[in-house]
Protein backbone atom coordinates (compact mmCIF):
# COMPACT_ATOMS: atom_id res chain seq x y z
CA UNK A 1 0.00 0.00 0.00
CA UNK A 2 1.39 3.65 -1.11
CA UNK A 3 2.36 5.55 2.33
CA UNK A 4 0.21 8.31 3.50
CA UNK A 5 1.37 11.71 2.07
CA UNK A 6 0.86 13.58 4.70
CA UNK A 7 2.57 11.46 7.18
CA UNK A 8 5.88 12.22 5.17
CA UNK A 9 7.73 13.63 8.20
CA UNK A 10 11.02 12.17 9.66
CA UNK A 11 11.50 11.45 13.23
CA UNK A 12 14.75 10.93 14.97
CA UNK A 13 15.07 9.00 17.94
CA UNK A 14 17.94 9.52 20.69
CA UNK A 15 19.10 7.24 23.18
CA UNK A 16 22.25 6.86 24.75
CA UNK A 17 24.78 4.30 23.99
CA UNK A 18 24.32 1.86 26.84
CA UNK A 19 20.98 0.60 25.80
CA UNK A 20 22.90 -0.19 21.93
CA UNK A 21 21.40 -3.99 22.76
CA UNK A 22 17.79 -2.75 22.77
CA UNK A 23 17.93 -2.09 19.23
CA UNK A 24 18.52 -5.91 18.51
CA UNK A 25 14.49 -5.62 18.38
CA UNK A 26 14.64 -3.07 15.16
CA UNK A 27 17.68 -4.00 13.65
CA UNK A 28 15.39 -5.17 10.84
CA UNK A 29 13.88 -2.37 9.91
CA UNK A 30 15.99 -1.20 6.38
CA UNK A 31 14.74 1.90 6.11
CA UNK A 32 15.96 3.13 9.42
CA UNK A 33 20.02 5.70 9.90
CA UNK A 34 21.94 4.92 12.80
CA UNK A 35 24.68 7.70 13.94
CA UNK A 36 26.52 8.22 16.86
CA UNK A 37 27.23 11.15 19.34
CA UNK A 38 29.52 10.60 21.99
CA UNK A 39 27.96 8.39 24.14
CA UNK A 40 24.09 9.05 22.59
CA UNK A 41 22.73 7.22 19.50
CA UNK A 42 20.44 9.02 17.09
CA UNK A 43 18.39 6.72 14.63
CA UNK A 44 16.50 8.98 12.31
CA UNK A 45 14.16 8.17 9.06
CA UNK A 46 11.52 6.19 11.25
CA UNK A 47 8.12 6.91 10.33
CA UNK A 48 4.22 7.07 11.98
CA UNK A 49 3.81 3.47 12.24
CA UNK A 50 7.77 2.57 13.51
CA UNK A 51 7.27 5.64 15.90
CA UNK A 52 4.52 4.43 18.08
CA UNK A 53 5.21 0.84 17.46
CA UNK A 54 6.09 -1.76 20.69
CA UNK A 55 9.70 -2.10 19.69
CA UNK A 56 10.69 1.51 20.17
CA UNK A 57 8.43 2.23 23.12
CA UNK A 58 9.92 -0.63 24.71
CA UNK A 59 13.32 1.14 24.49
CA UNK A 60 13.68 2.50 28.51
CA UNK A 61 14.82 5.96 27.79
CA UNK A 62 14.62 8.01 24.78
CA UNK A 63 13.58 11.14 23.33
CA UNK A 64 11.65 11.37 20.01
CA UNK A 65 11.96 14.24 17.76
CA UNK A 66 10.55 15.25 14.43
CA UNK A 67 12.42 17.38 11.72
CA UNK A 68 11.52 20.20 9.80
CA UNK A 69 13.84 22.60 7.64
CA UNK A 70 17.20 22.07 9.33
CA UNK A 71 15.82 21.68 12.86
CA UNK A 72 14.29 19.02 14.98
CA UNK A 73 11.17 19.55 16.83
CA UNK A 74 10.77 17.81 20.55
CA UNK A 75 7.39 15.63 19.43
CA UNK A 76 4.27 17.14 20.47
CA UNK A 77 5.98 20.28 20.18
CA UNK A 78 5.96 23.47 18.30
CA UNK A 79 9.52 25.11 19.48
CA UNK A 80 12.46 23.72 17.63
CA UNK A 81 15.20 21.70 20.11
CA UNK A 82 18.31 21.86 18.13
CA UNK A 83 20.29 21.54 14.94
CA UNK A 84 19.79 18.42 12.85
CA UNK A 85 22.85 17.06 14.14
CA UNK A 86 25.55 16.08 11.66
CA UNK A 87 26.95 12.56 11.65
CA UNK A 88 27.89 9.48 10.03
CA UNK A 89 24.81 7.75 9.03
CA UNK A 90 25.25 4.06 8.43
CA UNK A 91 22.17 1.45 7.94
CA UNK A 92 21.24 0.39 11.10
CA UNK A 93 21.53 -3.36 9.75
CA UNK A 94 25.46 -2.17 9.24
CA UNK A 95 25.75 -0.30 12.37
CA UNK A 96 24.97 -3.21 14.37
CA UNK A 97 26.85 -6.22 13.32
CA UNK A 98 25.49 -9.90 14.66
CA UNK A 99 28.02 -11.46 16.14
CA UNK A 100 28.12 -15.25 15.85
CA UNK A 101 29.70 -17.64 18.83
CA UNK A 102 33.27 -18.79 17.53
CA UNK A 103 33.21 -22.47 16.56
CA UNK A 104 34.51 -24.46 19.23
CA UNK A 105 37.56 -26.99 17.23
CA UNK A 106 36.71 -28.98 20.48
CA UNK A 107 33.53 -29.91 20.67
CA UNK A 108 33.42 -33.34 19.66
CA UNK A 109 29.58 -33.92 20.30
CA UNK A 110 28.89 -36.38 17.35
CA UNK A 111 26.67 -38.61 19.16
CA UNK A 112 24.15 -36.08 19.67
CA UNK A 113 20.96 -36.99 17.10
CA UNK A 114 18.15 -34.74 15.70
CA UNK A 115 14.51 -36.02 15.94
CA UNK A 116 13.39 -35.22 12.58
CA UNK A 117 9.13 -34.84 12.74
CA UNK A 118 6.55 -33.19 10.85
CA UNK A 119 5.16 -30.09 12.11
CA UNK A 120 1.84 -28.17 10.42
CA UNK A 121 2.57 -25.80 7.72
CA UNK A 122 -0.09 -23.51 6.48
CA UNK A 123 1.61 -22.55 2.70
CA UNK A 124 -0.11 -23.62 -0.15
CA UNK A 125 1.66 -25.94 -1.89
CA UNK A 126 0.63 -28.31 -5.16
CA UNK A 127 -0.07 -31.91 -4.50
CA UNK A 128 1.81 -34.03 -6.94
CA UNK A 129 0.72 -37.51 -5.41
CA UNK A 130 -1.69 -40.02 -3.93
CA UNK A 131 -1.60 -42.91 -1.77
CA UNK A 132 -5.11 -44.35 -2.28
CA UNK A 133 -6.35 -48.11 -2.09
CA UNK A 134 -6.56 -50.36 -5.16
CA UNK A 135 -9.98 -50.58 -4.66
CA UNK A 136 -11.16 -47.22 -4.54
CA UNK A 137 -9.15 -46.42 -7.73
CA UNK A 138 -10.53 -49.71 -9.32
CA UNK A 139 -13.85 -48.11 -9.17
CA UNK A 140 -12.96 -44.66 -11.02
CA UNK A 141 -10.31 -45.81 -13.40
CA UNK A 142 -12.49 -48.35 -14.98
CA UNK A 143 -15.01 -45.54 -16.26
CA UNK A 144 -12.63 -43.02 -16.35
CA UNK A 145 -11.89 -40.72 -19.77
CA UNK A 146 -8.22 -41.24 -21.20
CA UNK A 147 -7.63 -37.74 -20.43
CA UNK A 148 -6.75 -38.24 -16.71
CA UNK A 149 -4.88 -40.97 -16.81
CA UNK A 150 -2.21 -39.79 -19.84
CA UNK A 151 -0.29 -37.67 -17.37
CA UNK A 152 -0.22 -39.99 -14.46
CA UNK A 153 2.11 -42.88 -13.73
CA UNK A 154 1.45 -45.28 -10.58
CA UNK A 155 2.94 -48.40 -9.33
CA UNK A 156 1.40 -50.57 -6.79
CA UNK A 157 2.86 -50.66 -3.07
CA UNK A 158 1.61 -53.62 -1.73
CA UNK A 159 -0.96 -55.49 -2.17
CA UNK A 160 -4.17 -52.77 -1.17
CA UNK A 161 -2.12 -49.39 -1.59
CA UNK A 162 -1.24 -47.96 -5.05
CA UNK A 163 0.49 -44.64 -5.69
CA UNK A 164 -0.72 -42.10 -7.99
CA UNK A 165 2.51 -39.75 -9.20
CA UNK A 166 1.12 -36.45 -11.51
CA UNK A 167 -1.09 -33.27 -11.97
CA UNK A 168 -3.94 -33.16 -12.01
CA UNK A 169 -4.70 -35.99 -9.80
CA UNK A 170 -7.59 -37.83 -9.93
CA UNK A 171 -11.12 -36.89 -7.86
CA UNK A 172 -10.93 -40.34 -5.53
CA UNK A 173 -10.02 -40.45 -1.88
CA UNK A 174 -6.73 -40.99 -0.59
CA UNK A 175 -3.65 -39.50 1.47
CA UNK A 176 -2.17 -36.23 -0.80
CA UNK A 177 1.03 -35.56 -0.75
CA UNK A 178 3.89 -32.53 -1.75
CA UNK A 179 7.30 -32.50 -3.33
CA UNK A 180 10.39 -31.34 -1.70
CA UNK A 181 13.49 -32.67 -3.60
CA UNK A 182 12.50 -36.42 -3.42
CA UNK A 183 10.73 -36.21 -0.27
CA UNK A 184 6.77 -37.14 -0.64
CA UNK A 185 5.46 -35.27 2.49
CA UNK A 186 2.18 -35.25 3.44
CA UNK A 187 -0.03 -32.10 1.90
CA UNK A 188 -0.35 -29.62 5.10
CA UNK A 189 3.19 -30.65 6.58
CA UNK A 190 6.25 -29.88 6.86
CA UNK A 191 9.65 -30.68 8.21
CA UNK A 192 10.13 -29.34 11.85
CA UNK A 193 13.73 -28.62 10.59
CA UNK A 194 13.15 -27.67 6.76
CA UNK A 195 16.62 -26.47 6.31
CA UNK A 196 17.85 -30.21 6.37
CA UNK A 197 16.19 -31.11 3.53
CA UNK A 198 19.18 -31.28 1.41
CA UNK A 199 21.16 -33.58 4.00
CA UNK A 200 18.46 -35.92 4.92
CA UNK A 201 18.01 -36.66 1.26
CA UNK A 202 21.48 -37.16 0.51
CA UNK A 203 21.90 -39.26 3.89
CA UNK A 204 18.50 -41.55 2.78
CA UNK A 205 18.47 -41.27 -0.94
CA UNK A 206 22.16 -40.78 -2.07
CA UNK A 207 21.78 -42.72 -5.53
CA UNK A 208 19.05 -40.33 -5.97
CA UNK A 209 16.78 -43.15 -7.83
CA UNK A 210 13.90 -43.15 -5.78
CA UNK A 211 11.05 -41.06 -3.81
CA UNK A 212 10.73 -41.09 0.25
CA UNK A 213 7.78 -41.22 0.99
CA UNK A 214 7.43 -39.77 4.46
CA UNK A 215 4.05 -40.90 6.54
CA UNK A 216 2.07 -38.39 8.96
CA UNK A 217 3.40 -40.97 11.62
CA UNK A 218 6.99 -40.12 10.82
CA UNK A 219 7.82 -43.36 9.42
CA UNK A 220 9.20 -43.49 5.61
CA UNK A 221 10.08 -45.60 3.12
CA UNK A 222 11.50 -45.54 -0.60
CA UNK A 223 9.99 -46.32 -3.81
CA UNK A 224 12.37 -46.76 -6.82
CA UNK A 225 12.05 -43.97 -9.31
CA UNK A 226 12.06 -46.91 -12.01
CA UNK A 227 8.79 -49.17 -10.32
CA UNK A 228 6.90 -45.69 -11.52
CA UNK A 229 5.10 -46.48 -14.51
CA UNK A 230 2.58 -44.46 -16.81
CA UNK A 231 -0.83 -44.99 -15.63
CA UNK A 232 -3.09 -46.17 -17.88
CA UNK A 233 -6.37 -48.68 -17.57
CA UNK A 234 -4.69 -51.76 -19.82
CA UNK A 235 -1.94 -51.37 -17.22
CA UNK A 236 -3.64 -51.35 -14.42
CA UNK A 237 -5.58 -54.56 -15.71
CA UNK A 238 -3.19 -56.42 -16.30
CA UNK A 239 -1.10 -55.67 -13.23
CA UNK A 240 -3.97 -56.36 -10.52
CA UNK A 241 -5.02 -59.36 -12.87
CA UNK A 242 -0.77 -60.34 -11.88
CA UNK A 243 -1.45 -60.03 -8.35
CA UNK B 1 10.06 -58.14 -55.53
CA UNK B 2 10.78 -54.69 -56.38
CA UNK B 3 10.07 -52.16 -53.83
CA UNK B 4 9.38 -48.15 -55.03
CA UNK B 5 10.16 -46.21 -51.72
CA UNK B 6 7.95 -43.31 -51.13
CA UNK B 7 7.75 -42.21 -48.11
CA UNK B 8 4.76 -39.20 -46.88
CA UNK B 9 4.55 -36.97 -44.82
CA UNK B 10 2.71 -38.53 -41.87
CA UNK B 11 0.80 -36.91 -38.66
CA UNK B 12 -0.01 -37.65 -35.19
CA UNK B 13 -1.84 -40.64 -34.07
CA UNK B 14 -2.04 -43.05 -37.29
CA UNK B 15 0.58 -42.37 -39.09
CA UNK B 16 0.32 -45.13 -42.54
CA UNK B 17 3.13 -45.06 -44.39
CA UNK B 18 2.68 -46.33 -47.42
CA UNK B 19 4.67 -48.40 -49.73
CA UNK B 20 4.11 -49.49 -53.01
CA UNK B 21 5.31 -52.65 -53.85
CA UNK B 22 5.18 -54.46 -57.71
CA UNK B 23 4.92 -58.47 -57.50
CA UNK B 24 6.10 -59.73 -60.41
CA UNK B 25 4.61 -62.67 -58.98
CA UNK B 26 1.89 -64.46 -60.50
CA UNK B 27 -1.64 -63.75 -58.76
CA UNK B 28 -2.38 -67.56 -58.87
CA UNK B 29 0.50 -68.27 -56.41
CA UNK B 30 -1.98 -68.16 -53.31
CA UNK B 31 -0.48 -66.07 -51.25
CA UNK B 32 -2.40 -64.50 -48.61
CA UNK B 33 -2.14 -60.49 -49.66
CA UNK B 34 -5.17 -60.09 -47.68
CA UNK B 35 -3.77 -60.98 -44.41
CA UNK B 36 -0.17 -59.93 -44.79
CA UNK B 37 -1.87 -56.36 -45.70
CA UNK B 38 -4.38 -56.36 -42.78
CA UNK B 39 -1.58 -57.63 -40.36
CA UNK B 40 1.26 -55.47 -42.13
CA UNK B 41 -1.37 -52.75 -41.02
CA UNK B 42 -1.93 -53.23 -37.70
CA UNK B 43 1.40 -54.15 -36.60
CA UNK B 44 3.97 -51.87 -38.86
CA UNK B 45 0.97 -49.18 -39.62
CA UNK B 46 2.10 -49.66 -42.92
CA UNK B 47 0.48 -51.35 -46.05
CA UNK B 48 1.97 -53.04 -49.03
CA UNK B 49 0.20 -53.15 -52.28
CA UNK B 50 0.69 -55.90 -55.13
CA UNK B 51 -0.75 -56.80 -57.96
CA UNK B 52 -4.60 -55.87 -58.39
CA UNK B 53 -6.58 -58.23 -56.92
CA UNK B 54 -9.71 -57.21 -54.78
CA UNK B 55 -11.06 -60.21 -53.90
CA UNK B 56 -10.89 -62.32 -50.83
CA UNK B 57 -10.92 -66.04 -50.36
CA UNK B 58 -12.89 -67.64 -47.23
CA UNK B 59 -9.88 -69.24 -45.60
CA UNK B 60 -7.90 -65.86 -45.61
CA UNK B 61 -11.09 -64.19 -44.18
CA UNK B 62 -11.46 -66.82 -41.33
CA UNK B 63 -7.44 -66.07 -40.72
CA UNK B 64 -8.45 -62.34 -40.47
CA UNK B 65 -10.94 -62.95 -38.52
CA UNK B 66 -8.68 -64.67 -35.84
CA UNK B 67 -6.18 -61.75 -36.02
CA UNK B 68 -8.73 -59.22 -35.49
CA UNK B 69 -10.30 -60.51 -32.90
CA UNK B 70 -6.78 -61.11 -30.80
CA UNK B 71 -6.50 -57.38 -31.74
CA UNK B 72 -9.58 -56.79 -30.31
CA UNK B 73 -9.29 -58.49 -26.92
CA UNK B 74 -5.72 -56.51 -26.53
CA UNK B 75 -7.31 -53.46 -27.13
CA UNK B 76 -10.14 -53.92 -24.59
CA UNK B 77 -8.06 -54.26 -22.31
CA UNK B 78 -7.97 -50.35 -22.62
CA UNK B 79 -11.42 -49.70 -22.55
CA UNK B 80 -13.48 -48.25 -20.39
CA UNK B 81 -16.48 -50.22 -18.58
CA UNK B 82 -17.58 -53.64 -19.66
CA UNK B 83 -16.39 -54.06 -23.96
CA UNK B 84 -18.74 -55.17 -25.92
CA UNK B 85 -18.03 -58.59 -27.50
CA UNK B 86 -16.35 -59.16 -30.93
CA UNK B 87 -18.26 -58.65 -33.94
CA UNK B 88 -16.92 -60.95 -36.36
CA UNK B 89 -19.23 -59.22 -39.62
CA UNK B 90 -18.03 -55.77 -38.92
CA UNK B 91 -14.74 -56.46 -38.36
CA UNK B 92 -14.24 -58.38 -42.29
CA UNK B 93 -16.53 -55.96 -43.43
CA UNK B 94 -13.79 -53.17 -42.28
CA UNK B 95 -10.69 -55.15 -43.31
CA UNK B 96 -12.21 -55.87 -47.04
CA UNK B 97 -13.33 -52.31 -47.30
CA UNK B 98 -9.51 -50.77 -46.35
CA UNK B 99 -8.16 -53.63 -48.06
CA UNK B 100 -10.22 -52.89 -51.94
CA UNK B 101 -9.83 -48.84 -50.86
CA UNK B 102 -6.27 -49.44 -50.50
CA UNK B 103 -5.49 -51.84 -53.74
CA UNK B 104 -7.28 -48.64 -55.62
CA UNK B 105 -4.86 -46.39 -54.94
CA UNK B 106 -2.91 -47.64 -57.28
CA UNK B 107 -4.78 -50.11 -59.52
CA UNK B 108 -7.20 -48.69 -61.34
CA UNK B 109 -8.99 -51.26 -63.88
CA UNK B 110 -12.51 -51.44 -63.30
CA UNK B 111 -15.14 -48.95 -64.35
CA UNK B 112 -15.97 -45.96 -61.81
CA UNK B 113 -19.57 -47.31 -62.17
CA UNK B 114 -18.53 -50.54 -60.34
CA UNK B 115 -17.11 -48.37 -57.01
CA UNK B 116 -20.15 -49.41 -55.26
CA UNK B 117 -20.33 -52.87 -56.36
CA UNK B 118 -16.34 -52.78 -54.12
CA UNK B 119 -17.94 -51.00 -51.62
CA UNK B 120 -21.24 -52.94 -50.12
CA UNK B 121 -22.48 -51.03 -47.10
CA UNK B 122 -22.44 -52.79 -43.89
CA UNK B 123 -26.04 -55.09 -44.21
CA UNK B 124 -26.75 -55.22 -40.36
CA UNK B 125 -27.32 -52.55 -37.37
CA UNK B 126 -24.05 -50.59 -36.20
CA UNK B 127 -24.28 -52.17 -32.85
CA UNK B 128 -21.62 -50.29 -30.21
CA UNK B 129 -19.68 -53.95 -30.87
CA UNK B 130 -20.22 -53.73 -34.51
CA UNK B 131 -18.15 -49.98 -34.36
CA UNK B 132 -15.45 -51.10 -32.15
CA UNK B 133 -14.66 -53.86 -33.94
CA UNK B 134 -14.66 -52.23 -37.45
CA UNK B 135 -12.69 -49.38 -36.05
CA UNK B 136 -9.51 -51.66 -35.44
CA UNK B 137 -9.09 -50.96 -39.16
CA UNK B 138 -11.18 -48.61 -40.73
CA UNK B 139 -9.46 -46.10 -38.44
CA UNK B 140 -6.70 -46.11 -41.12
CA UNK B 141 -9.87 -45.11 -43.93
CA UNK B 142 -8.51 -40.71 -43.37
CA UNK B 143 -4.97 -41.87 -43.91
CA UNK B 144 -5.94 -42.97 -47.21
CA UNK B 145 -8.09 -40.34 -47.94
CA UNK B 146 -5.26 -37.89 -47.70
CA UNK B 147 -2.92 -39.64 -49.94
CA UNK B 148 -6.34 -40.30 -52.42
CA UNK B 149 -7.09 -36.53 -52.52
CA UNK B 150 -3.08 -36.03 -52.86
CA UNK B 151 -3.34 -37.96 -56.02
CA UNK B 152 -6.50 -36.84 -57.54
CA UNK B 153 -9.25 -34.69 -55.60
CA UNK B 154 -11.94 -35.55 -57.82
CA UNK B 155 -11.58 -39.29 -57.61
CA UNK B 156 -15.33 -40.36 -56.75
CA UNK B 157 -13.52 -43.16 -54.64
CA UNK B 158 -13.26 -40.23 -52.28
CA UNK B 159 -16.56 -39.19 -52.11
CA UNK B 160 -17.60 -42.69 -51.80
CA UNK B 161 -15.47 -43.50 -48.51
CA UNK B 162 -16.17 -39.53 -46.89
CA UNK B 163 -19.88 -41.13 -46.87
CA UNK B 164 -18.71 -44.12 -45.58
CA UNK B 165 -16.68 -42.35 -42.60
CA UNK B 166 -19.86 -40.54 -41.66
CA UNK B 167 -21.70 -43.65 -41.03
CA UNK B 168 -18.85 -45.12 -39.22
CA UNK B 169 -17.48 -41.63 -37.32
CA UNK B 170 -16.06 -43.26 -34.64
CA UNK B 171 -13.23 -44.35 -36.66
CA UNK B 172 -13.04 -40.78 -38.89
CA UNK B 173 -12.95 -38.32 -35.77
CA UNK B 174 -8.71 -37.51 -36.89
CA UNK B 175 -10.70 -36.64 -40.53
CA UNK B 176 -13.42 -33.72 -40.88
CA UNK B 177 -16.66 -35.77 -40.45
CA UNK B 178 -20.05 -33.10 -40.81
CA UNK B 179 -22.11 -33.44 -37.38
CA UNK B 180 -24.79 -32.43 -38.78
CA UNK B 181 -25.83 -35.76 -40.52
CA UNK B 182 -24.44 -38.17 -38.02
CA UNK B 183 -26.27 -41.39 -36.22
CA UNK B 184 -24.88 -41.47 -32.54
CA UNK B 185 -27.24 -44.72 -32.16
CA UNK B 186 -24.54 -46.92 -32.14
CA UNK B 187 -22.44 -44.68 -30.01
CA UNK B 188 -24.63 -43.96 -26.83
CA UNK B 189 -26.01 -47.44 -26.58
CA UNK B 190 -22.73 -48.53 -24.77
CA UNK B 191 -21.30 -46.14 -22.00
CA UNK B 192 -17.92 -47.67 -23.14
CA UNK B 193 -17.97 -46.73 -26.82
CA UNK B 194 -19.66 -43.30 -25.42
CA UNK B 195 -16.58 -42.59 -23.38
CA UNK B 196 -13.74 -43.47 -26.00
CA UNK B 197 -15.85 -41.23 -28.33
CA UNK B 198 -15.66 -38.36 -26.28
CA UNK B 199 -11.87 -39.28 -25.53
CA UNK B 200 -11.18 -38.84 -29.27
CA UNK B 201 -13.14 -36.09 -29.43
CA UNK B 202 -10.97 -34.54 -26.41
CA UNK B 203 -7.87 -35.76 -28.68
CA UNK B 204 -8.65 -34.10 -32.04
CA UNK B 205 -10.03 -31.18 -30.43
CA UNK B 206 -13.26 -31.21 -31.93
CA UNK B 207 -15.37 -28.76 -31.08
CA UNK B 208 -18.75 -29.23 -33.31
CA UNK B 209 -18.75 -32.41 -31.58
CA UNK B 210 -17.78 -31.45 -28.03
CA UNK B 211 -21.24 -28.95 -28.90
CA UNK B 212 -23.55 -32.12 -29.97
CA UNK B 213 -26.06 -33.07 -27.84
CA UNK B 214 -25.16 -36.66 -28.08
CA UNK B 215 -21.93 -36.08 -26.32
CA UNK B 216 -21.89 -32.70 -24.98
CA UNK B 217 -22.09 -34.08 -21.16
CA UNK B 218 -19.45 -36.89 -21.67
CA UNK B 219 -16.93 -34.22 -23.01
CA UNK B 220 -17.81 -32.35 -20.66
CA UNK B 221 -17.94 -34.50 -17.51
CA UNK B 222 -14.37 -36.18 -18.82
CA UNK B 223 -13.16 -32.81 -19.07
CA UNK B 224 -13.97 -32.12 -15.58
CA UNK B 225 -12.60 -28.34 -13.60
CA UNK B 226 -8.88 -29.08 -15.85
CA UNK B 227 -10.77 -28.25 -19.10
CA UNK B 228 -7.80 -25.39 -19.06
CA UNK B 229 -5.31 -28.04 -18.93
CA UNK B 230 -6.86 -30.56 -21.40
CA UNK B 231 -8.07 -28.81 -24.09
CA UNK B 232 -7.21 -24.84 -23.82
CA UNK B 233 -9.62 -23.30 -26.12
CA UNK B 234 -12.55 -25.52 -24.39
CA UNK B 235 -14.38 -22.90 -22.59
CA UNK B 236 -14.10 -19.84 -24.73
CA UNK B 237 -15.65 -21.80 -28.07
CA UNK B 238 -18.55 -23.49 -25.65
CA UNK B 239 -19.37 -20.12 -24.01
Amino acid sequence: MAENASNDIVYYVLISASQKNELASIRHWNNVKMGTEGNQIWLKDLNYVQIHSLEIKSLSQKSFFYAKGAKLFLLNSLLPDRNIPSLLWTSIDRALPVRLPLLNHNYFGISESVELRLVADDQERQTVAMITDLNVLNRYITGAPSVRLEKLSWTILDQQKVLLFGTPQLPIQGEVFWQKKEFLLPAGYDFDLFSLTDELNHAINSQHDAWIIWSADNSCFLVPKNDVQILSLSSFRLSVASL
Amino acid sequence: MSTIGRSFATHYFWPVYFKYSISTQSIYTMEAYFLNMIQNLRQQEEIMLYVNLLNTFPEEEQEVIRFLETEYQNETLSYPYQAPEFDAEAALWAATTIYRAAQLILYRENKETELNLLFPDFSKDITPAAVLSADLTLRFIADLLVQLTAIDSEDPLIELLERLLNTWHYSALYHTVDPEVLNFKGIQESPCVLQLYSDRIIRFKKIALAQHPACKDTVRASLGIFAEDFWKNYKIETT
